[in-house]
């Protein structure tokens, strides 16, 4: 492969593959920031060792393969921090996410226009947590709930989004059949 | 472990809460328990994620107008009548106890269901193909550079950008008129890059959820290293329409007129006076100004009107300077003032909607014959476009 057709080829395939290393990142470690910064080291890393990487194989398991080296250097630095999946839990996880990986972007579409429906609570409470990154506690002393309340909301706004998006896209599928 | 359990355990490790190790120890059992286990949680993981990004770059309405998501029968959030109980995975063991099971309203589901997928399915027509009126890919030969020091001290001063007369919609040749010049790079030529440089990952390049690649050429520009290049270009305004100009240049009322081009900075801050932007019309009387900004000290993508040398209406993203971005600029011109929309990474193809726009500000009257870039500090540039239509200005390969 040429240098031009090689950077080309990696320049596609990671814009393919960025948003699921993200989610595995983001299940990976802490915080989201933290999530953000590895996919940073990730991605450098993936362009330094790209001579390595054999193009008959797939990309994504690959990257994968990459971010645990990250997950693990990231836990080294920082001992203190509660490492929640690790070790065959993690791996299941990079398993389903090469399995569901190609219908992560109809996902995508299906979970924006979920979104246009949920009310403006829902949307109010989604923006507290994603868009200004407040915890429960925050959100509940910002809206004057109480934090059990915010957890168990947040948790109700996320299962209707997921089940939203998964039966408009498994509707879809069937029609498109 | 149930999956509700699962589920509600899985939201609050993402939500960076503390588990104990019984519920780590739970969570780690059903996620190997079954494939579809960890299929279904990576769902999850993917929903956390994407709200992240979505959010971060663009907050939900919030208007007022209330429409309802049905699920299971139950509506979301606000109209819950559960929302008092428990929340079951966080309370420890003995006082847990079963949450009810939503029950299914099936003739409302369906009704949902139907409508997001008619929306969803409905054809798209492909946009007609139009060519900037001004294009840029900077296919020039790379410029030979000393081997830089973190100074920049010799970076440098002649050459670089200078009489370089490629691309399409110009009149003239790029000027260099700063203290040190832009250069053209070869991204795979390049050897020793400093560690913090964000750059060595790859050429510029913008490819969007769907897989849609933009459309690039040649090489990249990098303005200077430490203090400074301003780099500038007029137009051939016979290139444009004369729907899109008047007697005092580009930005007849009336007209609309989209530019783009992708950018990453050598990192994300702004301090030591780090700034890199592109700019149309002129700081002294009025004009627009996009990148990244002295006055936007997070170093994030930001853009600006300009009034007799003052910033005025300055809007700053939630992306960092550091990361590879594609901004898409839409200005309309209008009498007074003019109204100027930005998208950071749009999807490519249809035109993005102005309501979801990364960054929506006013920018004085004004209007302009060419671009300049300005800049104090590293930052790579590509494929600079300027036309009449978004898919003028964001073509797919």
């Amino acid at each position: 492969m040429s240098a031009a057709s090689s950077r080309a080829f990696l320049a596609r395939n990671w814009g393919t593959v960025q948003a699921s290393l993200l989610a595995f990142l983001t299940a990976s470690v802490p915080q989201f920031s933290d999530a953000e910064d590895l996919l940073q080291e990730v991605a450098v890393e993936v362009a330094e060792r790209f001579d390595d990487y054999d193009p008959s194989r797939p990309f994504l398991p690959w990257a994968l393969w990459i971010a645990k080296i990250k997950i693990a250097e990231f836990y080294r630095k920082q001992q203190r921090r509660q490492v929640v999946l690790v070790g065959d839990s993690m791996d299941a996880l990079a398993e389903a996410c090469v399995k569901i990986h190609e219908g992560l972007s109809d996902e995508q579409v299906a979970i924006e226009k979920c979104l246009d429906k949920l009310t403006d609570r829902s949307r109010e409470m989604l923006n507290l947590r994603y868009a200004d990154g407040m915890s429960s506690a925050e959100i509940s002393a910002r809206l004057g709930m109480s934090v059990q309340y915010v957890r168990v909301a947040l948790t109700r706004i996320r299962s209707t989004l997921t089940e939203c998006a998964q039966a408009a896209v498994t509707t879809q599928s069937a029609l498109e059949a | 472990m149930q999956d509700q359990e699962a589920f509600e355990l899985l939201d609050a490790h993402l939500d960076d809460l503390h588990l104990t190790d019984e519920q780590i120890e739970g969570l780690r059992a059903w996620l190997q328990d079954h494939p579809q286990h960890a299929e279904r949680a990576f769902h999850r993981i993917f929903l956390h994620s994407f709200l992240r990004r979505r959010l971060h770059a663009q907050r939900l309405p919030v208007s007022g107008e209330r429409t309802e998501l049905v699920i299971n029968g139950a509506a979301d959030v606000e109209s819950f009548t559960e929302l008092s109980r428990p929340h079951t995975a966080l309370i420890p063991g003995p006082i847990r106890r079963k949450r009810a099971v939503l029950v299914a309203g099936g003739v409302i589901i369906m009704g949902v269901i139907v409508a997001c997928v008619w929306v969803m399915r409905r054809p798209t027509v492909p946009p007609p193909v139009v060519n900037a009126d001004a294009y840029d890919g900077f296919a020039y030969p790379a410029t030979s550079i000393p081997a830089t020091t973190p100074d920049g001290e010799s970076w440098p001063t002649t050459g670089g950008l200078q009489g370089l007369a490629g691309g399409t919609g110009w009149s003239e040749p790029w000027q260099e008129t700063g203290p040190k010049v832009a250069v053209i790079v070869d991204h795979a030529d390049q050897e020793n890059w400093d560690p913090k440089d964000m750059r060595k990952f790859s050429p510029l390049g913008h490819t969007d959820a769907q897989g849609h690649v933009l459309q690039t050429s040649g090489l990249q520009m990098r303005t200077a290293m430490g203090s400074r290049s301003l780099t500038s270009r007029k137009f051939d305004l016979t290139a444009f329409s004369n729907e899109m100009k008047d007697e005092n240049g580009l930005g007849k009322d009336g007209a609309v007129i989209w530019f783009s081009f992708l950018a990453q900075s050598y990192n994300s801050t702004a301090s030591n006076n780090r700034f890199t932007y592109l700019q149309v019309g002129s700081r002294e009387v009025s004009g627009f100004r996009i990148g990244k900004v002295g006055a936007a000290p997070s170093g994030n993508w930001t853009a600006t009107g300009l009034l007799t040398g003052a910033q005025v209406n300055l809007r700053s993203s939630a992306v960092p300077s550091g990361e590879m971005t594609f901004l898409v600029t839409r200005l309309e011109f209008r009498p007074g003032a003019e109204d100027a929309a930005v998208w950071i990474n749009p999807a490519l193809g249809d035109e993005p909607k102005l309501e979801d726009a990364t960054l929506r500000l006013s920018v004085p009257d004004f209007r302009f014959d060419g671009v300049t870039i300005n800049a104090n500090f590293s930052t790579d540039i590509d494929e600079l476009r300027f036309g009449k239509t978004f898919q003028a200005v964001a073509p797919i390969k």
